[in-house]
């Protein structure tokens, strides 16, 4: 008896990550088998294998100019919204931390636009950027396309993103700069710390996990970012917003080429596993 | 030991329950519209629509009545999204097996519709039921036939055309009933809107390749070979051997170098919003549209013919659009109520209601001869500009448009090229010989996933 309870002992904790592992199993590692499986496959319009062809869509991917032009696409705009995103949000929570009237009015604001569904953000900008009756282009009396003219459709496509991205990033750092220790500030204060150094050798540090945190956040929902692209330019004009993500939602819903996407959305996968164990080294170097 | 057993199986068991309640959420809906059917010894099928909106409340409206005329079917109506949606949709209700009895689908989803295996031609039914297959136009019914045998039912049928704002060209001394027919009538008449004042541009097209497809179809000319895939599987574009492609690439180049023509992207409603606030003097645009022009705009909206690029006898307009199909239920008295749904609505009273709800053609022409229609027509006099321009349009494999399995996809390259053409970045040859090359392996492509 003594002996089985041991046996039983060892794989106790086992059972207990049995429902999870399920789950798991069902709605991640399966689809995920799936995809990998598909990625070396040739699919009729339905989705099926129509034989395997080896590693052929890799290869066809990766001398395809449109794919490796999405990809780099795909990172000017994470780059450009992780940046803007982060420096506005903290921007923001720094003014809206100091002691002044009607603070609680611009928390509320400055943290709205996260409540804005990305579609219904995308249809309104669209009237906004209207190339004939917009207003941007009235109010600045310019005749651009911001959504037609390839040089502007990702600045665009960018500004629209980085708005809805703010009310995440200055809720997370107004959060952690509640967090900062006010003897910290005094103490900065007594040694004769302007606002600049005050916030550069107290705040910043104090806040790096939050801002770790969010680093890796914004990467992620950059990369993944769909719904604006979907609503404003489907990936145009000329394919110059035509990012990573819709570029595998073409591929297999309109071209119905569902192995090239599945080797498209191995390659993002790996991508992204590469990005996130880079950051978590990374975090341990730097973090107070 | 036993203890343990019975903590391990509730385990196990609930997950797997769980799980299973999970994956059977979507086969709930389908029970219970089969219990339906049992219980009021009606045959009860499924319709799956794209159709929303102003024209999603015709779609309801046209199943209440047939519902109500017979009391033997009941068709569920289920809007599906738009036509990429249901056609995605579909493709994972033909490999779940749950699929609808009647779905539409748009024009460019005929091949892959033939291709699946998964319907039942309508062409089938004539026969045993003595449908009496010239009730519908054949210029409309040739769109959706293969080999001369027909697959779907036309359902909401439509074809290009011009809109122009009468009070923009009273203003720059133009006649206001007279539209312009060719291309370089529309050229000259941008300048003298542009000059004139009138409006701050002349004439605006959205890049969309259903327009340059109905362009070489004006043209005479096919798109694809073995005639527009009307005689064989398509293999190859023809577009780019014939000439046609580069004299409409030209076209686009010209009208944009002009100065008086502008660009509103790829999104058609774009340019319509430009159009129906007085920006722009004319446009080309589907004739479905044409109660939402009239609703929206302002001023009074004018209506003529597709322009022409060139005279020529066998050139005219491609029918777009959606069809109704008989989905392979495997089921012969769902198939037959799915049937008398859709030859109900080949109806003239239900097609004259179906064409002043929405502004698509009555595709029935006794449609036209009812009073409500002729009554509505009299008041409305653009609705008959779509009629003519389709009378007489003739029926070829030209005007039957390209029947290929990549459509969507080549239509979408196109808008991919066109701001390169715009911009200046590539020749119209070079667009040509992009565009060609790049369908042409798409078609490859597809022709060897399906096993041709």
């Amino acid at each position: 008896m003594n002996q089985r309870h041991k046996i039983f002992k060892t794989i106790e904790p086992y059972l207990y990550l049995v429902p999870a592992l399920v789950f798991f199993a069902l709605f991640v590692f399966w689809p995920f088998g799936k995809t990998l499986r598909l990625s070396f496959a040739m699919t009729t319009p339905l989705g099926e294998v129509a034989k395997y062809v080896g590693i052929d869509n890799y290869i066809q991917i990766f001398s395809d100019k449109e794919f490796l032009k999405s990809l780099l696409i795909s990172f000017e705009f994470a780059a450009m919204m992780v940046v803007f995103s982060m420096v506005i949000g903290f921007v923001l929570a720094i003014v809206s931390n100091e002691k002044i009237r009607g603070k609680s009015l611009f928390r509320t604001v400055y943290a709205l636009p996260m409540a804005i569904s990305a579609a219904a953000a995308s249809v309104v900008f669209m009237f906004i950027f209207h190339s004939s009756l917009g207003i941007l282009n009235k109010t600045l009396g310019t005749t651009i396309g911001w959504l037609t003219d390839p040089k502007w459709a990702l600045i665009s496509v960018t500004i629209v993103s980085v708005w809805m991205n703010i009310g995440m990033n200055y809720i997370y750092l107004t959060a952690a700069l509640q967090g900062v220790p006010q003897e910290l500030y005094e103490s900065a204060a007594m040694e004769g710390a302007g606002f600049f150094q005050k916030h550069k050798n107290v705040t910043i540090p104090c806040i790096s996990p939050t801002l770790f945190f969010l680093l890796i956040i914004n990467v992620i929902n950059a990369l993944q970012a769909y719904a604006q692209f979907k609503m404003m330019t489907q990936g145009g004009p000329s394919n110059s917003t035509n990012v990573i993500v819709y570029e595998i939602y073409q591929e297999a819903f309109i071209n119905s080429r569902f192995g090239v996407a599945c080797a498209e959305s191995i390659v993002l996968f790996v991508i992204l596993i590469i990005l996130t164990a880079l950051q978590f080294k990374l975090e341990k170097k730097v973090t107070y | 030991m036993k203890k343990y057993k019975k903590i391990l199986a509730v385990l196990l068991g609930s997950a797997m329950a769980v799980s299973m309640a999970a994956c059977g959420g979507s086969g709930g809906s389908s029970d219970s519209s089969s219990d339906d059917s049992s219980s009021g010894d009606k045959v009860s099928i499924t319709f799956w629509h794209a159709m929303g909106g102003v024209n999603g409340e015709a779609t309801q409206k046209l199943v209440d009545d047939f519902n109500a005329s017979q009391d033997e079917i009941e068709v569920h109506a289920e809007y599906q999204g738009t036509y990429d949606d249901t056609i995605t949709k579909l493709k994972a209700a033909m490999q779940s097996g749950n699929m609808p009895d009647v779905c539409q689908m748009y024009d460019v989803g005929t091949k892959f519709m033939v291709d699946s295996g998964y319907i039942v031609p309508v062409e089938d039914m004539f026969e045993t039921t003595g449908y009496d297959k010239s009730t519908v136009m054949d210029v409309i019914t040739s769109y959706y036939s293969v080999e001369g045998k027909q697959y779907s039912m036309p359902f909401n049928v439509s074809t290009p055309m011009l809109y122009y704002n009468k009070d923009v060209f009273e203003k720059a001394g133009l006649d206001p009933d007279t539209p312009p027919t060719t291309y370089e009538e529309v050229m000259e008449y941008s300048k003298q809107i542009v000059e004139s004042g009138a409006a701050p541009v002349g004439y605006s097209q959205a890049i969309y390749g259903w327009f340059f497809e109905q362009q070489l179809a004006g043209l005479g000319a096919y798109y694809g070979n073995n005639e527009n895939g009307r005689a064989g599987d398509v293999t190859a574009v023809e577009f780019d051997q014939n000439g046609a492609g580069l004299k409409v690439f030209q076209l686009w180049k010209d009208l944009m170098d002009s100065g008086y023509c502008e660009n509103y992207g790829t999104t058609t409603a774009d340019t319509q919003t430009a159009f129906f606030s007085g920006q722009v003097g004319m446009i080309i645009e589907s004739t479905a549209i044409l109660k939402n022009a009239i609703d929206s705009s302002s001023f009074e909206v004018g209506t003529g013919y597709l322009p022409k690029l060139e005279e020529n006898p066998d050139g005219g307009v491609i029918i777009g659009g959606a069809s109704l199909w008989m989905m392979d239920t495997q089921d012969d008295v769902k198939k037959d109520a799915a049937w008398k749904f859709i030859e109900y609505t080949t109806t003239p009273e239900a097609q004259a209601a179906w064409s002043m709800e929405t502004g698509y053609f009555a595709i029935n022409p006794a449609a036209y001869e009812t009073e409500d229609m002729k009554a509505y027509i009299e008041e409305n006099p653009n609705f008959t500009t779509a009629i003519d321009q389709l009378q007489e349009s003739p029926v070829n494999n030209y005007t039957a448009g390209v029947l290929s399995g990549v459509q969507t996809e080549s239509r979408l390259i196109f808008n991919e090229i066109i701001p390169e053409l715009y911009d200046g970045n590539i020749t119209p040859e070079e667009g040509v010989a992009s565009l060609a090359d790049q369908v042409n392996k798409a078609i490859e492509n597809y022709n060897a996933s399906v096993g041709k």
